[in-house]
């Protein structure tokens, strides 16, 4: 099973063959948990939306053709799951709160940060973190998956279902947010770039 | 050499997203420009400081959790799916049919009560003109059957139906010859209500029981009834019933009347009524002339298909010549007394004691006369009932039928509707409820289950 592709390994568990599955949680479940733990910045939601990509994988797996990368295919499902869950949680909090700024409702989705994160706070992920956070959706969304997960541009595309020039537009303007927000920050508590 | 900065290309190139060509022209660029040589640097350690930002790894739980996940989906999979078709379309479509069949089903339960009231009732009429005591011959529910023709009775014989022959009846003829007793018993299925008659009475009188003529099987056979002699001292009462299944009920009742009235004869009693499923019976009870009896019979037989004909005879001779004889002794002593009375020269109290003697004599008379007088009457007319009803199944009863279904239908739809306007506001109301109460119950175990898991 370690010598198969990704792709083979998905016809291998439509197959049946549980074994697939094994590999491809084992290759994916942290690149996956680490890509949706970045957008929620929640340990435990970030679990629970890798444990429901990989439900929709054995939900949706007879559907599946190998016309294109497995990684493009599994971050797709991860990008459409957390934007259900991201309007869901809009709605919730639009009807809590009555408040109707998306970008606030985004950001209030994980007010209270982890004990870890908490340790982390004045420490440069901290900031890091407090910078990419206030980046647009689509923006963090293209950062994430071009600086952690290493997908290039056409994968992106295909991910979040815009065109090349889009995607090349999105990570360009996230990088000078964050250059704009993070730099001079950066600059004052480790003494500058 | 390009003059032109290329900010705008540096995240794509540092990303090395950039074709061969696009690189070369950067690099070219940045090998002159500061600017952008400077911010290519910066992008360089914004990437790098961004690097830092580590996510922590899922842990050897997570892959148990999610096989067990797996399995309880794929057994809970068609439950689920199941549950959340139920709650939207089959649950309600349930209750409306079930509702429905409740009333229909209701509606059609005290319909029957209705109808299986009248057809006892019918069975009540039958059984109150039924004379019992009495000896009957006839045909019972025959397979086919015909009425009387030319002064026979004739049936089909397919060898189920049954012939009912009994003793005392009248002379029988067949093709002109009178016979006496059964011809051929075994193939006749005889009931016999009542004693025989003495042999020796009725064939002093000519009477003897019904003939069968016997025929080749699958043949007609031809019963022939006869009176009793009519002759003179011939005193016989007679009864017939005879149960028709005829065309139209209104028309042959109309007929039967008819056929009463050209025969001399006249209705003693007469019914007439229609059951739920729309068939017409009726019940005459007719008194016709005792020559015309077979004529009578024949022609009602012809109205339709007879299902049951019986007669019954009653001899009545011995009864009517001792009273005759009574009569004629007691009117010689009433004739001897007075002459004596008339010829001796009495007081006047002794006058007064004859005629209180006379009195109960001429009593006596008078009522052997009236007693005389009913069976002259009883036995110049005889008794005919016939009974009549429309088939069970046919078009006019097809008829009745739809328009009774769409009468109960448009009653059970009208009920419906009326329930359904009662039910609705209360069933949405519970349903509001019901929402709500699930709702409050999701948003409780939702805030707890993210309580538990920041926790």
């Amino acid at each position: 099973m370690h010598n198969l592709s990704d792709e083979e390994l998905m016809l291998e568990y439509q197959k049946g063959v549980v074994a697939a599955m094994d590999e491809l949680l084992r290759r994916y479940k942290n690149p996956i948990f680490h890509f949706t733990f970045r957008l929620c910045r929640n340990t435990a939601e970030a679990e629970d939306l890798t444990q429901e990509v990989f439900l929709r994988i054995h939900q949706y797996r007879d559907g599946y053709r190998p016309c294109g990368k497995f990684s493009t295919w599994i971050f797709s499902i991860a990008h459409n799951i957390a934007i259900s869950t991201l309007r869901k949680r809009k709605r919730w909090l639009s009807w809590l709160r009555k408040e109707d700024d998306p970008q606030q409702l985004e950001d209030v989705a994980s007010p209270d940060p982890s004990p870890q994160e908490e340790v982390s706070q004045h420490e440069v992920v901290g900031v890091v973190q407090e910078c990419i956070k206030g980046l647009p959706f689509l923006q963090r969304e293209a950062l994430i998956l071009r600086e952690y997960e290493h997908l290039d541009y056409q994968e992106i595309a295909k991910i979040l279902k815009k065109s090349l020039g889009a995607v090349k537009t999105l990570i360009r303007r996230a990088r000078m947010n964050l250059k704009d927000k993070l730099l001079p920050v950066l600059g004052e508590v480790k003494g500058g770039l | 050499m390009l003059r032109r900065h290329v900010l705008k290309d540096l995240s794509s190139y540092l990303d090395n997203q950039l074709s061969e060509k696009e690189k070369l022209r950067i690099e070219q660029h940045l090998s002159v420009c500061a600017t952008c040589s400077q911010e290519l640097s910066r992008l360089k350690v914004l990437s790098e400081r961004l690097k830092t930002w580590q996510a922590p790894d899922l842990g050897p739980e997570f892959e148990s959790a999610l096989r067990n996940k797996i399995v309880l989906g794929e057994l809970e999979g068609s439950v689920v799916t199941m549950k959340k078709k139920t709650a939207v379309i089959l649950i309600p479509s349930g209750v409306l049919a079930g509702i429905l069949l409740i009333l229909l089903v209701g509606h059609m339960y005290t319909r029957s009560h209705t109808i299986g009231g009248l057809a006892g009732y019918r069975g009540n009429i039958e059984e109150d003109y039924a004379v019992p005591g009495t000896r009957t011959w006839g045909v019972h529910k025959g397979d086919t059957k015909q009425g009387f023709a030319g002064g026979r009775f004739s049936m089909q014989a397919d060898g189920r139906s049954t012939l009912g022959g009994t003793w005392g009846m009248d002379e029988v003829h067949t093709g002109g010859v009178s016979h006496g007793g059964f011809t051929d018993s075994a193939a006749v299925e005889g009931e016999q209500s009542t004693p025989p008659y003495p042999a020796g009475s009725h064939m002093e009188r000519g009477a003897v029981a019904p003939y069968y003529a016997g025929t080749p099987e699958g043949s007609v056979i031809v019963i022939q009834p006869v009176l009793p002699a009519t002759g003179e001292g011939e005193k016989i009462i007679r009864t017939a019933t005879i149960r028709l299944e005829v065309a139209d009920g209104n028309e042959s009742y109309q007929k039967a009347s008819l056929i009463c009235k050209e025969l001399k004869g006249y209705l003693a009693s007469s019914r007439f009524y229609k059951d739920a499923e729309g068939r017409e019976s009726g019940t005459i009870t007719m008194r016709i002339p005792k020559d015309n009896f077979l004529i009578a019979m024949e022609k009602l037989g012809a109205l339709g298909n007879i299902e049951d004909s019986s007669s019954e005879s009653q001899d009545v001779g011995q009864e009517y010549a001792n009273l005759k004889a009574r009569l004629d002794a007691t009117m010689v002593v009433y004739t001897k007394t007075l002459e004596a009375l008339q010829k001796r020269q009495t007081t006047i109290p002794e006058a007064m004691r004859l005629e209180s003697e006379l009195t109960p004599i001429l009593q006596r008379i008078e009522e052997l006369k009236n007693r005389i007088e009913y069976l002259n009457n009883a036995v110049s007319f005889t008794t005919v009932t016939l009974n009549f009803h429309e088939p069970a199944v046919s078009a006019k009863v097809l008829k009745e039928s739809k328009r009774y279904f769409q009468e109960n239908l448009l009653a059970a739809t009208i009920k419906a509707v009326k329930f359904s306007a009662q039910a609705i506001p209360a069933f949405i109301v519970i349903a509001i409820w019901l929402v709500l109460i699930v709702g409050i119950a999701f948003l409780v175990k939702y805030f707890i289950v993210r309580l538990f898991k920041r926790g």
